[in-house]
């Protein structure tokens, strides 16, 4: 009899189980898609936002790029090297910024493919040593990673995009040449030693699409030395 | 039976105790239910929270959006940028003008069109009658308009970006200016 009163009946446990069901799938499917989003959230923050970062770097970088005599600006589509500012530690152990090289690449050598920096001081970048190598930062973790250079055919007067920049041969001819000549003279003529511009391509996952941006860089004291040299050309022909 | 002291007892106890004990929890019962008006608050004041919830989520939401559409934005705007600096080393000049494009692959420039909507942009170059001038003829006083030649005038290049396939489709853009030679013209 005492049993009788205090028990439930089997309909009672199954409005029970039915009502605990309806609640527990709701709370599920909440949290599910809530954990979805934030895994879409922090892929668009952390893929997106570094690619977006490592472009923004390039971008700056290559537009403060100088000709500098000893540390040539050398581009192949899947590394560029130039001179520009670097931060080293002085003696006392604290920062400075100070002329050396500095290099963008695709490292694929470790699981996933990173768009890396590499600093070297002038020391290390003069003396060609590829085993010595300065502070690496990685930025992004990428898929691929493309350069190409804007030059300027005098013979054709055309310009187009090439995907290997290299006048380091020039360069030494050069400093033959130039000797007799006036000091602000091979400092100008320097200015040829650097590309007009750079294409940058990267192309990165964004969960399981491939996306890719391009952006071209142009740098300003190659530019203006290009357009003046061939304004000075063109009206020397029209003069003649 | 009843000479048996335990057995009476038992007995009586039987009889007594599950009548005044289902009479007790019968009053328990009735005292500790809610009734319509507490449920009624109750559910309403879920309610209020839960729209206070799903309000802020939604804010959130349109905020990441419109985040999203300026970094879009501001990347495919400094991508176009680059490509009218192309346009202005190769030709050598930015003639006065309006043009319109729509983003497609075959534009030479790639941008994440992962999100809906396409993109568009357009160049618009203006005079702003500003010139850089050599004077050539004598200055003789300071009133004096002396002879001179244009040496280039500058434009101003204003490039829009927008997306109106997106709301809200805020158009952004950027200005620059850029020296236009007057030997140029002739070339």
């Amino acid at each position: 009899m005492f049993k009788a009163v205090k028990g439930f009946t089997l309909v009672e446990m199954m409005l029970v189980a039915g009502i605990l069901a309806i609640i527990g799938l709701t709370i599920v499917a909440t949290f599910s898609s809530g954990l979805r989003i934030f895994y879409r959230m922090e892929g668009y923050n952390t893929v997106k936002a570094d690619v977006l970062i490592s472009i923004e770097k390039m971008e700056r970088d290559l537009k403060n790029a100088f000709s500098y005599r000893g540390i040539e600006f050398i581009g192949s589509s899947k590394k560029v090297t130039f001179p520009g500012l670097i931060r080293k530690f002085n003696s006392e152990g604290r920062p400075e910024e100070s002329l050396g090289a500095i290099s963008y690449y695709l490292d694929d050598s470790g699981k996933t493919k990173m768009v890396s920096r590499e600093e070297n001081k002038y020391t290390q970048a003069i003396k060609k040593d590829r085993g010595a190598r300065g502070p690496i930062t990685r930025l992004a973790s990428i898929e691929g990673l493309d350069f190409k250079y804007y030059v300027y055919d005098p013979e054709s007067d055309f310009y187009s995009w090439a995907s290997v920049w290299d006048k380091s041969d020039d360069m030494e001819d050069d400093e033959e040449d130039t000797k007799p000549k006036q000091e602000n003279v091979q400092l100008k003529d320097r200015e040829d030693k650097l590309p007009l511009g750079v294409k940058i391509e990267v192309s990165y996952k964004d969960g399981d699409k491939i996306i890719t941006l391009n952006r071209a860089v142009f740098i300003q004291p190659a530019v203006s030395l290009n357009l003046a040299k061939v304004r000075a050309l063109k009206k020397d022909n029209d003069n003649n | 039976m009843r000479g048996v002291p335990g057995l009476d007892c038992d007995d009586e106890a039987i009889f007594v105790s599950p009548s005044s004990q289902t009479a007790t929890t019968f009053t328990l019962h009735a005292a500790k239910g809610f009734t319509f008006i507490e449920i009624l608050m109750a559910v309403s004041l879920l309610a209020v929270g839960m729209v206070g919830v799903l309000r802020a989520y939604s804010t959130s939401v349109n905020a990441m959006e419109i985040a999203q559409y300026n970094t879009d934005a501001a990347c495919l705007l400094k991508a176009v940028m680059g490509s009218v600096e192309e346009d202005y080393i190769s030709q050598r000049d930015m003639p006065v003008g309006r043009s319109e494009e729509v983003y497609s692959s075959s534009s030479g420039i790639k941008m994440d069109t992962t999100r809906s909507g396409r993109w568009q942009w357009d160049k618009e170059v203006l005079a702003t009658g500003l010139q850089a001038v050599k004077v050539v003829g004598p200055v003789t006083a300071l009133d004096d308009n002396p002879e001179t030649i244009v040496i280039y005038s500058l434009n101003e290049v204003k490039v829009t970006v927008v997306n109106p396939g997106r709301s809200p489709a805020r158009r952004v853009n950027a200005v620059t200016y850029m020296e236009s030679y007057p030997e140029d013209d002739s070339v």
